[in-house]
């Protein structure tokens, strides 16, 4: 959706590659949107993550995004694994942290397909299940890129 | 049943109703039939009608101060110079880019009621902008809705001033009942008034344009919160089925600094207020 990037590292955990901020595409692509719903409840759920769970999070990150980037996509970078890897991180402090941001999926994927029927998706004719990956790993990108040293906030 | 989403106004702070809006159409499924709209409220309205919620939030996270108002070098003295002190230029660039024929004719298509408010100052009543409008006539109603007193400029729409609606309709949820809502979800940015604790800022005679910095923007905060706490008590004593979404506790930031981080976290805030409110 953006162009440009920057990297961000943190102590020898993977890099991730941040997306340049800018204005959204008036007409956004599938995977846009799908990026766009699955952005904010991730980010949402990631404020009251404890710095071992974000850190945890923006590894998984990093990691999809890695798997999503090859053309072909790696075979990891699939809805099911996706998910699995995403309930499969240590949640110690708030242990439905990981499973409400897994439950936010299902609506955010079933509202982006229902506007776009699928011959008209950028899905370069991945399977839906590839497709969506890539979507969902992009969001997990963003969501770790807009909290990298953020504080939770916006109250008196 | 004929469902309203109602979102007030409120500058930046409005990123909390979009928030409040990705929850209630894409986790709660809710397709509304009518979508009325106040400053803020009125650009959000626009893309909540046309269904378009992930673009909607992408906007609200990324724009900044300079994407939707422009102060010149004289800075407060243009008040003096020109009767306003921003330049709404960058917002109505916005505002063309973002209500395209095709956006409006997809809110049409979808069968939703769009109503932006905007205040008539000369005939004194809010009026408002819809989906079947002229495109030019409709953005000209988003621009108005959002234009605040003294800070920004009035709008001509067919020969009369616009100024926001926010003046006299901060929560347009009067609009969403004429028009047959049996149901309405309203979303506004200023916390019920037991959650808005006592400020400690003075408030001295300093000469200048302090008065438009700060004292008008106190007193206008003030009075459009007290808007919306009548609006809500008034609908909910006449009995209408309305459901309120309002921060925690007062959203501190500008609201007329557009600041993204900020936003975000507004955002985040009003997604997870949603969901405890309407679970």
């Amino acid at each position: 959706m953006f162009a440009g990037a920057v990297l961000l590292g943190c102590g020898g955990s993977p890099e991730l590659s941040c997306p340049a901020p800018g204005l959204p595409n008036p007409n956004p692509s599938y995977t846009d949107t799908l990026e766009g719903l699955v952005l904010v409840p991730t980010r949402a759920n990631l404020r009251s993550a404890s710095a071992d769970e974000s850190a945890a999070f923006r590894d998984l990150a990093a990691q999809l995004q890695a798997e999503c980037a090859d053309s072909p996509p790696a075979s990891e970078c699939e809805m099911a694994h996706l998910r699995a890897a995403l309930v499969a991180l240590p949640a110690p402090d708030h242990p439905a942290l990981f499973t409400d941001i897994d439950g936010a999926l299902p609506a955010a994927r079933a509202s982006a397909s229902g506007d776009y029927p699928p011959a008209e998706r950028d899905c370069d004719g991945q399977a839906a299940d590839v497709c969506d990956a890539r979507a969902v790993a992009d969001a997990f990108v963003r969501a770790s890129c807009e909290l990298g040293g953020a504080t939770s906030g916006g109250h008196s | 049943m004929s469902v309203a989403i109602v979102l007030g106004g409120g500058g930046s702070l409005g990123a909390f109703s979009v928030g409040v809006a990705r929850w209630l159409l894409v986790d709660k499924a809710i397709q509304p039939n009518i979508v009325t709209g106040t400053s803020t409220g009125a650009i959000a309205a626009v893309l909540v009608a046309s269904g378009e919620i992930a673009l909607l939030s992408d906007l609200y996270t990324n724009v900044t101060t300079r994407d939707v108002l422009h102060q010149s070098f004289l800075g407060d003295l243009d008040v003096v110079i020109h009767g306003y002190s921003n330049s709404v230029a960058p917002l109505k660039n916005l505002i063309d880019t973002y209500l395209t024929p095709q956006r409006r004719q997809r809110i049409i298509d979808r069968g939703v009621k769009l109503e932006i408010a905007a205040t008539n100052l000369q005939t004194g009543v809010v009026e408002y902008g819809h989906a079947t409008d002229d495109i030019e006539r409709l953005r000209k109603f988003v621009l108005a809705s959002s234009c605040q007193p003294a800070l920004m400029p009035t709008i001509e729409i067919d020969g009369h001033d616009y100024l926001d609606g926010g003046i006299m309709q901060m929560l347009p949820v009067q609009r969403a009942v004429d028009l047959g809502a049996t149901k309405i979800y309203a979303s506004a940015t200023g916390a019920a008034p037991s959650n808005r604790p006592p400020i400690t800022r003075r408030f001295e005679n300093e000469p200048g344009t302090y008065v438009f910095n700060f004292t008008l923007r106190r007193a206008v905060q003030l009075m459009t919160e007290q808007m919306t706490d009548d609006t809500l008590a008034l609908h909910i004593e006449r009995g209408i089925d309305i459901t309120a979404f309002r921060p925690a506790s007062s959203l501190t930031p500008d609201p007329l600094a557009f600041d993204p981080a900020e936003m975000a976290a507004m955002m985040d805030e009003g997604y997870l207020r949603a969901k405890q409110i309407l679970p």
